[in-house]
């Protein structure tokens, strides 16, 4: 490094960690913000999952009779289900004071006539009336087994096909990696997302602040050149930006340890982070290019702008069109990643990203999306330093 | 001693700085005078390096700031007005040692030359605050001490008054004429007529990028049949638009 880069470099970062704003988007935002979310959609999908922990069944005072009879069935013993008596199940069932409500119950000899309502628009009564659903299918199976077996029928005869499906990791003698699944989903998006803001704050402020504060013409009348200015800069904003990056991972780390299976969907707690040395270092490794990479585009367009909006605005815009491999890419899981993507950049990223957290192994995507990050990596810093020597951008105010 | 020779820039088709020509010697102040956009400020910027002429060039002690802009730079000292342009996360004592660094001073120097000029402008009580809780001219003074820390023997100022109230318009007017009994080569470009005729031994007025006339206020207002530096500025530069 040289000795002009240096002196830049610390003198950005000092100016940096006194910047409240910089330090709250950079750090703390990604520190808080993984923790609180995985917790809060790792609890609700945990619950939805194992089911409700109790489910409250409104009916009127003869159905009511009927259904707890039902419920001694050891079918569902352990079910969770309470029975209430209400004048009106319907309204008991609106105001928030049962889960599922039934409105007629008839009984011809042994057959029972059920209608239950829910409230579609409550995840809670949407999830007990699957809850209850699951066990009365499997109430009227084990009666169906029953009287077959009076009458000497095997439920094959009447079912004669059987099925199961198997993931590949199950058939192959692995775990199966729903937790995976989930991470190789939201990991990517949220890592590139806040790559791609970490460094922006940092980079605007740098430039296009320094172009507003009239800061940046008495720096260019020293001895410094304008490719140490530069490089002294871009360092700082990188580093700004891997932190963010890292202050990422460390609120995920943090998330893990505040409710393991908030991270992993209710299974199995280890599941998704035992990730190996290598790939570890692998997302290392793309993470920091793709941080240059980002740094390197708001450090261009924020030398571009006259002013701190300005830079700002190209800022956003910068985030919205990396949000469109994001978001066009969020449904697909690592193995739909085809070859031609890995040329297509930060879509490259998220699939490189997705298929580590899945455990597929295609070493010449990840070759190919490492070249191709480092390729645009290249084009931009060298876009930045025509740029930098360019005096009717360097002095444009 | 400073030396345009027939200095050019042109901005696509704007000509904003038309074939300048002059001389500064050591111990004297140049005025630069012309209306908004004639040029004056531009000629700065290019004596700064910070622009490329597109014809002519100037030496600073015999250095070609085309063939040696880094040594330019070195010997050079600007200061602009308005807003002192200082880091306002940084303390008064730290944006100096800063410029001092990166004008190619040891940190121990550098240090040594901020608690000197802070007792040299008076502001040592605010060397360790932060610059934004500067008053404005503090603030100026700080800008003055940071551009005088590596020693520089011209001195480009911009305007370095405006919005400075009378104490502070007078430490910088004392600051100038200190650097002048120093033997430094001074260049002040300001609007003010008023503290152009006080400080300036020769002034060069500029209209449209054009030096119309350079000499001392007698020699003007004698060539000019003026008989002050008003009646010269808007018979040579006119009236805005004119």
């Amino acid at each position: 490094m040289k000795s002009f880069t240096g002196i830049i470099f610390k003198k950005e970062l000092l100016e940096i960690v006194r910047d409240r704003r910089t330090i709250l988007t950079t750090f703390l935002l990604p520190l808080l913000l993984y923790p609180v979310m995985f917790w809060f959609i790792g609890s609700q999908t945990a619950d939805q999952i194992e089911g409700p922990s109790e489910t409250v069944l409104a009916a009127g005072e003869g159905a009511a009779a009927a259904i707890e009879t039902i419920l001694r069935d050891p079918v569902f013993a352990d079910a969770g289900i309470r029975v209430v008596t209400a004048a009106d199940p319907t309204a008991a069932l609106r105001d928030g004071e049962a889960d599922a409500a039934v409105v007629s119950l008839t009984q011809d000899g042994g057959f029972t006539d059920l209608r239950l309502i829910y409230d579609p628009n409550k995840t809670s009564s949407s999830m007990s009336v699957s809850h209850i659903s699951g066990l009365l299918t499997a109430y009227n199976q084990v009666a169906q087994s029953q009287k077959l077996a009076e009458l000497g029928i095997s439920l094959s005869d009447l079912a004669p096909v059987s099925f199961e499906a198997v993931s590949l990791e199950i058939e192959s003698g692995g775990e199966e990696s729903g937790a995976g699944m989930f991470l190789s989903m939201m990991l990517p998006m949220l890592m590139i997302m806040l790559l791609s803001i970490g460094g922006m704050a940092t980079a605007v402020d740098l430039f296009a602040g320094e172009k507003e504060r009239r800061t940046f013409e008495p720096l260019l009348c020293t001895g410094a050149r304008r490719t140490d200015i530069l490089a002294g800069k871009l360092l700082a904003v990188t580093v700004m930006s891997i932190l963010s990056a890292v202050a990422s991972v460390v609120g995920m780390v943090a998330g893990y340890l505040v409710n393991p299976r908030a991270m992993t969907l209710g299974l199995d707690d280890a599941q998704g982070l035992a990730l190996p040395l290598p790939t570890v270092l692998f997302i290392l490794l793309i993470v920091a290019a793709t941080a240059v990479f980002f740094s390197g585009l708001h450090i261009l367009l924020s030398t571009y702008a006259r002013t701190v909006k300005e830079a700002s605005t190209y800022g956003s815009f910068v985030m919205i069109v990396s949000y469109v491999p994001i978001f066009a890419t969020m449904q697909m899981l690592g193995g739909d990643f085809e070859q031609w993507t890995a040329f297509v950049p930060v879509m490259n990223v998220t699939g490189c990203l997705k298929m580590v957290l899945a455990g597929i192994e295609n070493p010449l995507y990840m070759m190919i999306t490492l070249l191709v990050t480092v390729l645009f990596v290249g084009i931009v810093l060298a876009a930045g330093r025509y740029m930098f020597q360019k005096e009717n951008i360097m002095l444009r105010a | 001693m400073l030396t345009l020779d027939k200095l050019t820039k042109h901005f696509k088709q704007v000509k904003a700085v038309q074939e300048v020509s002059f001389t500064v010697s050591g111990g004297e102040i140049f005025g630069l005078l012309g209306a908004n956009g004639a040029g004056k400020t531009t000629t700065l910027r290019l004596l700064a390096t910070m622009l490329t002429p597109t014809g002519g060039t100037a030496t600073i002690e015999g250095i070609d700031l085309l063939k040696q802009p880094d040594l330019v730079r070195s010997r050079i000292g600007l200061l602009f007005g308005g807003d002192a342009g200082l880091y306002d996360r940084l303390t008064a004592r730290e944006n100096i040692v800063y410029f001092a660094r990166l004008c190619g001073r040891t940190e121990e120097d550098a240090h040594r030359r901020a608690v000197e000029l802070a007792q040299a402008f008076n502001f040592s009580e605010y060397l360790d605050m932060h610059a934004k809780k500067l008053s404005k001219g503090t603030r100026q003074k700080v800008a003055l001490a940071r551009s005088v820390v590596h020693d520089p023997s011209v001195m480009l100022f911009d305007e370095p008054m405006v919005g400075l109230d009378v104490t502070s318009r007078k430490d910088v007017e004392d600051f100038m004429q200190d650097l002048k009994t120093r033997g430094k080569t001074i260049i002040l470009s300001d609007h003010n007529l008023n503290i152009t005729e006080r400080l300036c031994d020769r002034i060069g007025i500029l209209h449209k990028g054009v030096l119309t006339a350079v000499g001392t206020l007698e020699q003007l207002c004698r060539e000019h049949q003026c008989s002050n530096l008003e009646e010269v500025f808007f018979k040579l530069a006119g009236r805005s638009e004119e």
